[in-house]
């Protein structure tokens, strides 16, 4: 257990800002009415039961006391998947459990107050690929749009939240959720869940391409980052190269001249030079070394020359045949010492400034370049662990055969859908009502699902008169009653073409079922 | 050490348990309650979870289920609110095994430094921080027992209820953490 002692107090005024006894009241409500489930498990999961109330109350947070809807009832009586935590770096590319990618850049996180957050951020990340999925999720699936309500069919939806509140997308560095969709198909759109509105906002068409497999996908990003890569290395190289030339061109100290000591005025090579180049009446006062000879200074050379040799100024004095070479330090006379004095100090000054902004430059360009290598070096290892989902031919085998990766530009937490919105099926209308073997039973919607379609519809209690659905598919009916007894209906084959009314004999399920993947079993998904 | 800032009358237990008896008729009458002890709640649940929203859904939750049980709720000569740090306590370690988290105690400094002051009265120079490494070296169940009884100031008979166990084996269980925080802290100083 770790002791945290340097915290700050919570003031009471801020406590009581979240007190809400309806709130209480509500979920009480919703836990009796979990309790009367059939469902022996129920107990045993009084955890997940928590967290499923709380996603209720998250998405409809209704201020009165009030029944719990359908939705809401088959929330509880199923288990809702606990969300994948995620502790996510800036610049990273992250693999949920599910295969979607997470891509997120240096400055993607921010605090309320707009500054960026430097360190690790939690996140929950919640995916639903299947009609059941998304019942069990008790988000609304419908969308409405210019008064006509449509029926989304799903490529995937995803839940994206900070575990600390105060943690929000930064707008101006998006995050990128690559949703690891299970169908392909270019006709969906692209939508945000609005928890104002309680609708759908539409984002865009997705332009995913239809052959955007998952191998393509990861080629395709991984493609992006090495060119981001191979550019950035280009720019920090050019820039490294300039700051090395702007490094020669350093001012070096101007040094007063000793009348003691030999000295020679020799005119400077600026381009050899360059930290010379801006002094006037400059000398090299002659350095003593075990090859200086006085007498040298009383021959007339025919001419001389300065060069720098690893960091020494070296002296070279030729004439005829001859060549005298001897080390020598730049000065400056007495009387152009005090102008120098204020060259150097102007130059050094101006040097520091420049060198200040390439550093700079140098640093961040530094950063684009190590963020675009991370990244790469990410989806390489994303892509060496899926090698054996690829034959030999390169073509994409197993589960992964139809799966799409769909981007998602995300600039605040939320819900995101890739949907088709589809109007109720016309195929056959009935006039409907339910049963069970012995009674009738009041529902207030159900979910009519076409499992081969992957598709789900709403219908609510108004068009039970008017029961549409389609014949020729897989169909399922899910709903659950007031007290919490989940049914369902499949035996679509029983009704005939010509019944006009039809009594929906609906099965409860009672056998115990645990886990999702057992649902989703039982259910035949 | 602080005083005891939460000695509850034996009439106001029994007021209290007539409240519930009352809401268990009308749930509406347990607002009460909540307001009472709302606050406390919240504080004990924020000092562990850090996350004032975390805190105000677990707090939430904690009254809920309260309220839902409310009729297995037992009159025991104790303060309601132990029977709600108990509830808490549960939503709590349910909370931190779903987010896989590790359990965290946060103590407020000036509360820590006072124990810390009490326990090692005649030694002035135990430091602040070698209580809290002593601290951390308790099992979860003897931390608990600490913040009950030293943060929380709650009676032997209070954990004893929230503990399921006895008065006496509360009493001793407490002076046996205390021995132990003591004996850490004096080898850390070469006692």
């Amino acid at each position: 257990m770790k002791i945290e002692s340097k915290t700050k107090k919570i003031a009471d005024n801020e406590v009581l800002k979240y007190k809400d006894f309806d709130g209480v009241l509500q979920k009480s409500a919703l836990l009796k009415a979990a309790s009367r489930l059939r469902f022996k498990w129920i107990g045993a999961l009084s955890a997940v039961l928590f967290a499923s109330t709380a996603a209720i109350l998250y998405f409809s947070a209704p201020k009165k006391m009030e029944q719990p809807t359908t939705a809401q009832l088959l929330t509880i009586a199923m288990i809702t998947p606990a969300a994948e935590q995620l502790t996510v770096a800036n610049n990273s590319v992250i693999e949920t459990a599910n295969g979607s990618l997470l891509v997120i850049d240096e400055n993607s996180f921010v605090d309320q107050n707009g500054t960026v957050i430097k360190g690790a951020v939690d996140l929950s990340f919640k995916e639903y690929h299947n009609p059941l999925d998304q019942i069990i999720s008790g988000i609304p699936m419908t969308y409405d749009s210019a008064g006509v309500q449509y029926h989304f069919e799903s490529a995937g939806m995803f839940e994206i939240n900070a575990v600390d509140q105060n943690v929000k997308i930064n707008p101006d560095a998006p995050l990128r959720v690559i949703l690891n969709s299970q169908k392909n198909g270019t006709h969906y759109n692209l939508y945000a869940y609005n928890k104002e509105k309680k609708n759908w906002d539409f984002i865009s068409k997705d332009n995913t391409p239809a052959d955007h497999n998952r191998k393509k996908a990861l080629k395709n990003l991984h493609d992006e980052f090495a060119a981001k890569t191979t550019s950035a290395q280009t720019e920090c190289s050019a820039v490294q190269s300039f700051k090395t030339r702007i490094e020669r061109t350093k001012p070096i100290v101007p040094k007063e001249e000793d009348q003691n000591k030999f000295r020679v005025s020799i005119e400077v090579d600026a381009t050899e030079i360059p930290e010379l180049a801006s002094f006037q009446n400059l000398k090299f006062e002659v350095l003593p070394s075990t090859n200086f000879d006085a007498r040298k200074a009383n021959i007339i050379w025919d001419y001389a020359t300065v060069k720098k040799e690893k960091e020494k100024y070296i002296l070279s004095f030729f004439k005829g045949a001859t060549h005298y070479e001897v080390e020598g330090v730049p000065v400056y006379g007495e009387k152009n010492y005090s102008v120098e004095k204020r060259k150097f100090d102007f130059g050094i000054s101006a040097y520091n400034r420049r060198m200040d902004s390439i550093t700079k430059a140098l640093t961040e360009k530094t950063i684009v370049l190590e963020a675009a290598k991370k990244k790469t070096e990410e989806i390489i290892a994303i892509q060496v662990k899926e090698k054996p989902l690829y034959a030999v031919d390169e073509k994409v085998v197993g589960d992964a055969e139809h799966n799409v990766l769909r981007a998602f530009s995300v600039s605040k937490f939320g819900t995101y859908n890739c949907d088709c919105p589809q109007l109720l099926p016309t195929e056959q209308i009935v006039k409907a009502c339910f049963k069970t073997k012995q009674n009738n039973i009041t529902l207030n919607q159900v979910y009519l699902v076409e499992r081969n379609q992957k598709k789900m519809f709403t219908i609510y209690n108004s068009y039970f008169k008017t029961f549409p659905f389609n014949p020729k598919n897989s169909n399922l009916i899910i709903s659950v009653d007031s007290i919490g007894q989940v049914y369902y209906f499949d035996n679509f084959s029983d009704i005939k073409t010509a019944d006009n009314e039809y009594a929906f004999k609906m099965t409860p399920v009672n056998n115990g079922l645990r886990t999702v993947a057992e649902i989703k079993k039982y259910f035949n998904f | 050490m602080q005083e005891k800032n939460r000695q509850i009358s034996l009439r106001t237990m029994e007021e209290e348990n007539e409240l519930i008896t009352i809401a268990l008729n009308d749930p509406r009458h347990f607002e009460l309650l909540y307001s009472r002890y709302f606050l406390q709640i919240f504080k004990y649940i924020f000092n562990r979870v850090r996350q004032e929203h975390d805190a105000a859904a677990l707090t939430s939750d904690v009254f809920a289920k309260a309220l839902c049980s409310l009729h297995k709720y037992q009159f025991r000569q104790v303060p309601f609110v132990s029977w709600l740090y108990g509830i808490a306590r549960n939503e709590l370690l349910q909370h931190f095994r779903k987010n896989k988290k590790e359990v965290l105690v946060f103590l407020e400094e000036d509360q820590l430094r006072n124990f810390s002051e009490e326990l090692d009265g005649d030694n002035k120079e135990v430091l602040f921080e070698q209580m809290k490494t002593a601290l951390e070296q308790l099992s979860v169940e003897e931390i608990e027992l600490v913040e009950m009884k030293f943060f929380q100031q709650q009676s032997h008979r209070e954990i004893a209820v929230l503990l399921n166990i006895s008065e006496e084996n509360a009493r001793v269980r407490t002076f046996r953490v205390i021995k132990k925080l003591k004996e850490t802290v004096n080898k850390m100083n070469g006692q």
